[in-house]
């Protein structure tokens, strides 16, 4: 795709699959059960036995990992990011390497074409996706189409926390600007990260090491891929909660499930369910 | 003695009524229909012609009196402080003296026997009350009978900063530990903290005092009063946006509302339906 390895050449777009494939490097059994649970706890769900998935913006390919292993009847994963796509195909090759009911491919949420012959799935996955395709009110509505009547959109986006969110911004930008640039924000926000998380936890008169061994808890990821993953993560925006209640509100779809992140930096997670009708 | 006033004695509870006391001489008329027009714009009603409102810990009596403008059909006010409740029956005095149709009387949102003699409501408000209670939970769960068939509830709840409001809840309790010549100790520290950012910014931007002055258009409040309301106000509890939204799902109340606080300090609002048949 041409205009992927322009955006990035010009530092317009991070290469999220760059950071996703170091992650299959520290990929376990672990990991995995825990992006299962976090599947069936959102979707409110033992097993997706009988259901269709779709993974927009797969990523590493955890989550439709995560979905075949819970049984889904079909798994279709695309991702914009080459790499991103090679990454879910290895994870596919380890662990279902002959599956056809899971297919991987290239494709843009942006571009109307594909997604129309995708058709419609049971599930809608898109975990922290959207907001980096540079045009998130835009692809907010496309996927909506794609899901079935009575399926469920889950979705994951970035706060919006005001003015720290545009300092944010800017901090990603000059990260997609090029090495030296890169080095520097990551020898600048990485002891940030570190010394806030000290701090927190000296106060609270915890075991600081404890964060780190339980991050994986959480959906299964590894820290420093997150961070990488925040401070190069761009295309960036971010909404409220309450501007994507709205948005779902008006297209017909009820809210199921969410999750904030206590207004601070990081992801609010919404399910959706689409009404009848 | 009452246990209301046993728990002011020992420094266990805030005399709100006194703080909306003091707010009556600075009430006008432009924050009045400040109150009038954000209650309209939160119920999504143009005017409240024959339906019921119940204002639950009414405070000042602002939101009644707004209610009674709107056309309510009946308007029933109650607070757990004497104070508060003078407070609501001085605006009533002042504004509907001969009006049949609004009642307001000292009650407990935690004392079932009362609020079972109240009977249903179409509207049921309860803004910044509930965490104040001293039994959050429990006064939600108390006036989901309060709410009529396809009747609404209107809340707002302080939102969960985490470590950001354990602190808080620490300098509040504090607060009203101290004798009241000593009150200031606590009360000037957290008024720079809360206002010091923003006097600063009008100052650099070349309009000193702006925000502050400003205050009032939103919701008709006082700024200072709020001040004072916010550091003193205890017992306190706090909740995340999904933790509120998971409870109702339950009791069958649908969201049709939500407005977060953007993570900072405040109350997170939501308008819900009573979907039970």
């Amino acid at each position: 795709m041409v205009s992927y390895a322009k955006e990035v050449e010009q530092g317009q777009r991070f290469e999220f699959g760059k950071n996703w494939q170091r992650f299959l490097g520290v990929l376990n059994e672990d990991r995995i059960v825990e992006a299962e649970k976090s599947l069936r706890t959102m979707l409110e769900a033992e097993s997706l036995s009988g259901k269709s998935f779709l993974d927009v913006g797969s990523g590493s390919g955890l989550f439709s990992l995560a979905a075949m292993r819970l049984g889904a009847a079909r798994v279709h994963s695309f991702d914009y990011d080459p790499q991103s796509v090679a990454c879910t195909k290895e994870l596919k090759r380890r662990y279902f390497p002959d599956a056809h009911h899971w297919t991987i491919e290239e494709g843009s949420v942006l571009d109307p074409a594909y997604l129309a012959a995708l058709g419609q799935f049971d599930i809608v996955y898109s975990w922290g996706v959207l907001h980096h395709t540079g045009k998130m009110w835009q692809a907010l509505e496309n996927v909506a189409l794609l899901v079935n009547s009575r399926g469920r959109l889950y979705i994951a986006l970035y706060n919006d926390q005001g003015g720290k969110s545009l300092r944010w911004r800017t901090v990603k930008s000059l990260y997609n600007r090029g090495k030296p640039w890169r080095l520097l924000v990551i020898s600048i926000f990485v002891p940030y990260f570190v010394l806030g998380g000290l701090a927190v936890d000296i106060v609270r008169w915890k075991n600081p090491l404890r964060r780190y061994r339980d991050y994986k808890k959480s959906r299964g990821m590894s820290v420093v891929h997150d961070w990488v993953d925040w401070l190069g993560g761009y295309p960036f925006e971010f909404a409220k909660p309450e501007q994507i209640f709205d948005f779902y509100r008006k297209r017909s779809f009820s809210l199921v499930k969410l999750k904030t992140c206590g207004g601070g930096l990081g992801n609010n997670e919404f399910v959706f369910q689409k009404c009848a009708g | 003695m009452t246990t209301h006033a046993l728990e002011i004695q020992r420094g266990q509870r805030f005399e709100f009524g006194k703080n909306w006391q003091r707010f009556l001489s600075v009430l006008n008329d432009q924050r009045i229909a400040e109150a009038e027009k954000s209650l309209r714009a939160m119920l999504e009603t143009e005017s409240l012609s024959g339906k019921s409102f119940l204002d639950i810990g009414s405070g000042s009596g602002l939101f009644s009196l707004a209610a009674m403008r709107l056309g309510a059909a009946r308007v029933h006010s109650f607070d757990y402080d004497l104070g508060c409740v003078e407070c609501t029956r001085e605006l009533k005095r002042r504004y509907f003296p001969d009006a049949g149709n609004w009642s307001i009387e000292r009650g407990s949102v935690l004392e079932p026997p009362y609020l079972a003699g109240l009977g249903q409501f179409d509207f049921v408000y309860c803004w910044g009350v509930l965490h104040y209670c001293g039994n959050m939970w429990q006064g939600m769960e108390n006036i989901v009978p309060l709410v009529a068939c396809k009747g609404k509830l209107f809340i707002a709840i302080f939102n969960d900063q985490g470590l950001v409001s354990e602190l808080w809840l620490k300098i509040k309790s504090t607060y009203n530990r101290l004798p009241n010549g000593l009150k200031f100790l606590v009360l000037w520290p957290a008024f720079v903290r809360l206002w010091g950012p923003t006097m600063i910014r009008d100052l650099v931007l070349g309009r000193p005092f702006r925000t502050w002055r400003t205050y009032g258009e939103r919701r008709g409040m006082s700024a200072w009063h709020d001040v004072v309301g916010w550091v003193g106000g205890y017992p306190c509890e706090v909740a995340k946006p999904e933790e509120i939204l998971g409870f109702y799902k339950k009791r069958s109340f649908n969201l049709l509302k939500l407005k977060t606080c953007g993570g900072g300090h405040g109350c997170n609002e939501f308008l819900l339906m009573n979907c039970a048949e």
